[in-house]
């Protein structure tokens, strides 16, 4: 469980704050997605989670640990695996695995067991065949999966992705949010920043930050069904709820839990 | 006038050696006033093609005239390059004066342009991209959000008067609204100036809505370049080669497998709601 309780940040020299009382409750399990324009505070509160920053006033706990604790960092972060948005940026090494074992090699995990581990992890995000590639060699979806491979190594229970897409293509896109989905389903918690609107279709819960403050939070169809607010955050709903809401004002009746362009046409359809 | 790209080849060399060609045998045609849209999975040569334009890529083999001036060759690359402005990935990297105001006049003043002209392409530009030239002219570019400094190296590039403005990837890592604007400034270049928009993009349903012709590369060669309906009515083709296609593509092709006749040219939501308009009224 993670657990904001009133938290407020401000980087140095900034005129105003980048997380303004800001509670929050992620329970085991949940796959909640956080979005937000450019300034939004939406990596501030991501970075907070395995204490990269640490707030001004109020509390984060995950498990209950408190970030600001310095003994209790090692503990949270073993738990906390967090994804940045450059991939050329996390990868250390110059070949696959070696770099999936490079967390677990530090922990000072004995041998056996992080062969074990690095196939696992390997196999999680599907590049097994990939464990002995050059990673110069692959691309930016790839390398994001590799990062994650080595993040899954330390067996963490959170995954914190903070723009992890930002930097790939859309198939790597795909091929990410589909890793990430899978590994949800497994029972990890996952904490998605994004400003791609179409990835968060899927997720349990969507956080929308604004200035930063939560404006709005809710399943993705209970957000969806907000356009102004979403607006007044900068932000536009997938081009599929766009099209939803402009037919039913032609009069068609569509329910709130059309997202995806298959659940549309599905409904759509018998009307037509 | 036009950009003709005729035969072009060209191929990287490493340690002397001449690599495996980026572009095979392009040839075809790009239109003044037309907005071309380039999609292509990440290494099919989209950015290779893109630095030909402007002659920062030159080969032997084939040729690009640009109004009839041949990039390849020296003299003639000056005038290409008063011709054709290049905004490349992450342009706000490149920012590099002391104020907003001297980072614009960068292009204008190497063009050797008297002070006065030179301070009115400034504002204008500034204007057009939305920076107010009062509020932002004497700020640095590094105290502007990620946005503001983008829309300030892309009016460094207008500030130069291209007649064909090269832009790759020019929305890549802005949030919903400058994304927006970006798109809604080529818009505006394009009907009031009659700037010439080729633009570099991922985003399949921006390209649906802007361009006005796309182009597909795959492996350095051109798999198709017609009107983005024409493109997108060939999804199955462009899904194998990686490309995905516009949200409204998916719902036509969802309504399809679903015995709904919707014609596989709609890709944009317009298209998309009169189509359905239509239908009403008949029924």
């Amino acid at each position: 469980m993670i657990k904001f309780d009133n938290v407020t940040f401000q980087y140095e020299n900034a005129f105003s704050p980048a997380l303004s009382n800001v509670s929050l409750e992620i329970p085991d399990g949940e796959f909640v997605a956080i979005v937000g324009h450019n300034g939004s505070g939406k990596s501030t509160l991501a970075k907070h989670v395995n204490g990269l920053l640490l707030p001004v006033t109020g509390t984060v706990t995950v498990n209950g640990l408190d970030t600001r604790v310095e003994d209790n960092l090692l503990k949270i972060r073993q738990n906390v695996g967090m994804a940045f948005q450059n991939p050329d940026n996390q990868l250390v090494t110059t070949i696959v695995e070696e770099d999936v074992a490079f967390g677990p090699e530090n922990l000072g995990v004995a041998p056996s067991e992080i062969r074990a581990r690095v196939d696992e992890a390997l196999a999680d995000v599907g590049m097994s065949d990939y464990a002995e590639f050059a990673v110069h060699h692959l691309s930016g979806g790839q390398k994001q999966r590799i990062a994650i491979a080595g993040i899954l190594a330390l067996k963490p229970q959170i995954l914190v992705l903070d723009e992890a897409s930002a930097m790939l293509d859309p198939s790597g896109r795909a091929e990410l949010l589909s890793t990430v989905h899978k590994l949800h389903k497994q029972g990890m918690t996952v904490l998605m920043v994004t400003q791609y609107m179409e990835e968060t279709t899927g997720c349990d819960r969507i956080v929308v930050m604004n200035r930063g403050k939560i404006v709005l939070t809710g399943t993705p169809s209970e957000v969806f069904c907000h356009p102004d607010l979403l607006m007044e955050s900068n932000l536009v709903p997938p081009e599929v709820v766009t099209v939803r809401d402009s037919l039913k004002q032609l009069g068609f009746s569509l329910s709130d839990n059309v997202l995806t362009a298959g659940q549309l046409a599905e409904e759509l359809c018998p009307l037509l | 006038m036009s950009i003709v790209i005729n035969h072009l080849t060209f191929a990287y060399t490493q340690g002397g050696k001449r690599l495996e060609p980026t572009l095979k045998d392009l040839s075809f045609t790009i239109e003044e006033g037309s907005f071309l849209g380039i999609i292509g999975h990440t290494g099919s040569g989209k950015s290779t093609f893109a630095k030909h334009l402007n002659g920062l890529l030159s080969s032997e083999k084939g040729t690009v005239l640009v109004d009839g001036h041949d990039v390849a060759i020296k003299y003639e690359r000056k005038i290409v390059r008063t011709l054709v402005g290049m905004v490349f990935q992450y342009p706000e990297y490149q920012l590099f004066a002391e104020t907003v105001f001297d980072d614009v006049a960068f292009g204008p003043r190497n063009m050797k342009l008297e002070e006065n002209e030179i301070k009115s392409r400034v504002t204008d530009a500034m204007r057009l991209v939305g920076l107010d030239p009062d509020r932002f002219s004497s700020r640095s570019p590094f105290d502007l959000s990620g946005g503001e400094r983008r829309r300030a190296a892309i009016a460094g590039v207008l500030a130069m008067h291209p007649k064909y403005l090269v832009l790759d990837e020019p929305m890549a890592g802005l949030d919903p609204l400058g994304r927006s604007e970006i798109l809604s400034l080529l818009e505006k270049l394009r009907t009031e100036s009659g700037c010439t928009i080729i633009m570099i993009s991922h985003s399949m349903d921006d390209i649906a809505k802007h361009a006005t012709k796309v182009l597909v590369l795959e492996q350095g060669t051109v798999f198709l370049y017609d009107t983005p309906q024409a493109v997108f009515s060939h999804a199955e083709a462009l899904q194998k080669i990686g490309l995905s296609v516009p949200s409204i593509t998916h719902i036509c092709i969802e309504m399809n497998r679903r015995g709904v006749d919707i014609p596989r040219t709609i890709c944009t939501e317009s298209a998309f709601m009169d189509w359905i308009r239509e239908g009403k009224q008949h029924a």
